[in-house]
């Protein structure tokens, strides 16, 4: 069994207590062989050198992070705004054959600036840790509490750009965006219901921004379909 | 009554004996279905590339399959299933060996819908190769490459065979599946499920809406698993030395847990959420495992 | 349009990207944040201990680096420039906001009482490996200076002189501040209930030797 502090020698004590103060360089990487000689002696000691390498070990192999999907939409809505951007790129960009579909570039674009709209429109108090000059509060600033209605509009527009069109798609492809859509409608409407009733419910916010990018990426991507 | 077949064989059973007649029965029925519906023929293309080529897809329609060999080249058939698709094929630099090829499939008449719209590829291409395929609707296949695979399609399922590149397949109807995988992978799909069979991928991204999602395997020490199904649900299936940290969530699902967890006391979980955060055995992958209504469920292998 | 993901940008070298994003290419801005957004966020995240505003800062250090990138000359390595931007941004906000005074040495002054430890307190060691949520959360307990400190040299793997540069402190201080930090770390992680023993400890040695 381990002995309590009570039983500790006083010349150990001195000793740990040297150990303490050579404990920092020693974990620096110099020579301090007095360190290593208390830490194979004194238990307690060694523990507190185990568990410092531990922490030490542990720290630098920590795993990187994901960020929320929406810091790209916020930031490209502000370099869009900002003009720091040009051209928009889209996939059929990679296929020269297909740049037929290049209109469908700023519907997206658009999609996304909405989108960023709603993002913030949830997140009011994000803006406060911004820069007064910064642009991005400039864009949004008029964005307050009542613009989820125009978000809705905003992306009601799109559909309502691809039911127009939507008879020009092949059937199957048409079946399959329909498909689609309609179960991102459904994830939307219940996303809300559940946010409405609980604005606490991160979760469920989560998914109800997932659910509003990935109904603007089909759209997009249905758009550009449409021969 | 003579039997079925007897007659060819009354007439004709001299001339058979002739090796140039045999040659011409087997070559005359082929020979009419060419004259009959000859864009059924494959077009095949072949180019010497470098090792590691990137190669482009891009279809309509059809099966498209990609399959590695041990030749720094790419050869492709690619079968149009109407006169009205045509296949064409681009190396980059048009001369020496290529870095780059990208297929391209042209509707010459827009109206052609449907099958008449189909155009199938098959390609062998180098195992270092990058592929860049979009085909909206059919099966993409692709095995046994070692360089970065991106593949998007509508309504098509897509199945990728032991990559040990990266790997971003999406689809929006379709279902994904990928068996052994090495590399990261990255997949989504709105209606189609996600399947990962034996990964040992250190970094693993599905998303579906409505899909399922299925992991079959073990877990990579310091690997990374974010799995997330909307009303889908999410099957965990490891076996029991798999280590790993977890943090399964469903706002309105269920959660069926089988697998021995030892729950962490830091959980930040918003109340009213399924949750479970907690580690199995020393916990050296990370789990995030999510779905808004669907049930979440880990299961021991047997 | 999704943002690509980290690694290593497709058919293209970081050099060409940044070329191309200092021409206002926004595929290269996406394919620049896609390979760094991790690294970014995850610097921010450790050195705030708080989603919320590393995510803000995070876009934030974005931000200032497209602003900037036409300025980039490659006279350092494109990664050690970006780094070096976020964690100017995150020691802005830090000091803006907890830490008024810009020296670490004045800082060091308002910190908590001093770490102690009673000798003979607990010969439990922290669990085999210490858990890695665990740790994560004793490193957003810790007071942001210690934080700081501790994140650039222990996470980030940034050496004391160049600590001292950043955080406008000494060297000794730096050294003196990153062995508070763990010390308070583990202190954090045993009071997080992780202090479980997985092996016996050994047994008692001749304590007068």
């Amino acid at each position: 069994m381990a002995s309590s502090s009570n039983d500790k020698p006083e010349l150990s004590r001195s000793a740990c207590r040297a150990f303490d103060l050579e404990l920092s360089a020693f974990l620096e990487g110099e020579r301090r062989l007095e360190v290593e000689r208390h830490a194979q002696d004194c238990e307690f000691c060694s523990v507190v050198l185990a568990d410092l390498e531990a922490i030490r070990e542990a720290s630098g192999a920590l795993p990187l992070e994901d960020p929320p999907a929406r810091m790209w939409l916020n930031l490209r809505a502000t370099l869009a705004a900002e003009g720091l951007v040009k051209e928009p790129v889209a996939w059929f960009e990679r296929f020269p054959g297909f740049a037929w579909f290049e209109w469908a570039a700023p519907v997206g674009a658009l999609a996304l600036l909405a989108i960023t709209a709603g993002l913030l429109v949830r997140t009011p108090g994000r803006l406060e840790n911004l820069a007064p000059a910064d642009t991005t509060v400039a864009l949004l600033a008029p964005v307050e509490f009542d613009v989820s209605p125009e978000l809705a509009k905003t992306v009601t527009g799109l559909e309502e750009n691809y039911a127009a069109r939507e008879a020009k798609l092949d059937p199957a492809i048409k079946a399959t965006y329909r498909k689609s859509l309609d179960s991102l409608n459904d994830s939307i409407k219940e996303c809300r219901a559940t946010v409405e009733a609980k604005p606490s419910d991160t979760l469920a916010q989560e998914y109800l921004m997932a659910a509003y990018a990935e109904k603007a990426e089909v759209l997009q991507s249905a758009l550009e379909d449409v021969r | 009554m003579r039997a079925p077949g007897s007659y060819l064989k009354a007439t004709n059973c001299h001339l058979l004996k002739k090796p140039w007649y045999r040659i011409l029965l087997v070559f005359l029925p082929i020979s009419l279905l060419a004259a009959t519906d000859p864009v059924q023929t494959a077009k095949v293309f072949e180019f010497q590339t470098s090792s590691a080529p990137t190669i482009t897809i891009s279809n309509l329609s059809g099966q498209v399959t990609v399959r590695s060999w041990d030749k720094d080249s790419v050869r492709a058939a690619c079968t149009p299933s109407s006169p009205h698709v045509e296949v064409d094929a681009e190396p980059m630099p048009a001369s020496g060996r290529a870095d780059r090829v990208q297929f391209l499939t042209h509707i010459l008449d827009p109206s052609v819908t449907g099958e008449a719209a189909k155009a199938d590829y098959m390609l062998s291409v180098p195992v270092g190769a990058s592929l860049e395929i979009r085909n909206r609707q059919g099966h993409v296949q692709v095995e046994g490459l070692t360089g970065e695979t991106w593949v998007q399609s509508v309504g098509g399922s897509i199945t990728v065979v032991d990559p040990s590149g990266h790997l971003d397949v999406h689809s929006i109807g379709g279902d994904v599946e990928i068996d052994r995988p090495a590399g990261h992978v990255e997949a989504s799909s709105i209606n189609g499920s996600l399947k990962f069979v034996d990964p040992t991928s250190t970094k693993i991204r599905g998303t579906t809406t409505s899909g399922r999602i299925i992991y079959e395997g073990d877990f990579a020490p310091g690997g990374e698993y974010v799995l997330s199904a909307y009303s889908g649900d999410l099957d965990i299936l490891c076996p029991a030395s798999a280590s790993f940290e977890i943090h399964a969530q469903s706002v309105k699902g269920r959660l069926d847990n089988g697998v021995d967890v030892i729950r962490n006391q830091h959980d930040a979980t918003p109340r009213g959420a399924t949750s479970l955060f907690g580690t199995h055995n020393t916990g050296k992958a990370r789990l995030d495992l999510r779905s808004y209504s669907g049930t979440i469920r880990l299961r021991t292998m047997r | 349009m999704s943002p690509p993901i980290d690694g290593a940008p497709k058919a293209a070298s970081e050099s060409q990207l940044i070329g191309q994003a200092q021409r206002g290419d926004e595929a290269a801005f996406a394919a620049l944040f896609g390979a760094y957004k991790r690294r970014v966020y995850s610097l921010c995240l450790r050195m705030t201990g708080n989603t919320a505003e590393a995510e803000d800062l995070s876009q934030e250090a974005f931000l200032q680096l497209f602003r900037k990138i036409a300025t980039f000359r490659g006279e350092s390595a494109f990664s050690t420039w970006l780094h070096r931007l976020v964690v100017n941004v995150v020691l802005m906000h830090l000091r803006k906001k907890e830490l008024p005074q810009v020296s670490l040495d004045e800082f060091d002054q308002g910190q908590e009482e001093p770490v102690k430890r009673d000798y003979g307190d607990d010969d439990r060691r922290l669990i085999g490996s210490v858990d890695r949520l665990s740790l994560l959360k004793a490193i957003g307990d810790l007071p942001p200076g210690y934080r700081a400190i501790f994140v650039l040299h222990d996470v980030e793997g940034y050496e004391h002189n160049e600590i001292a540069q950043i955080m406008n402190c000494s060297v000794g201080n730096s050294k003196s501040q990153l062995h508070k930090a763990r010390m308070k770390l583990r202190e954090g992680l045993r009071k997080g209930g992780k202090g479980i023993p997985t092996r016996t400890p050994r047994p008692a040695p001749d304590e007068d030797r």
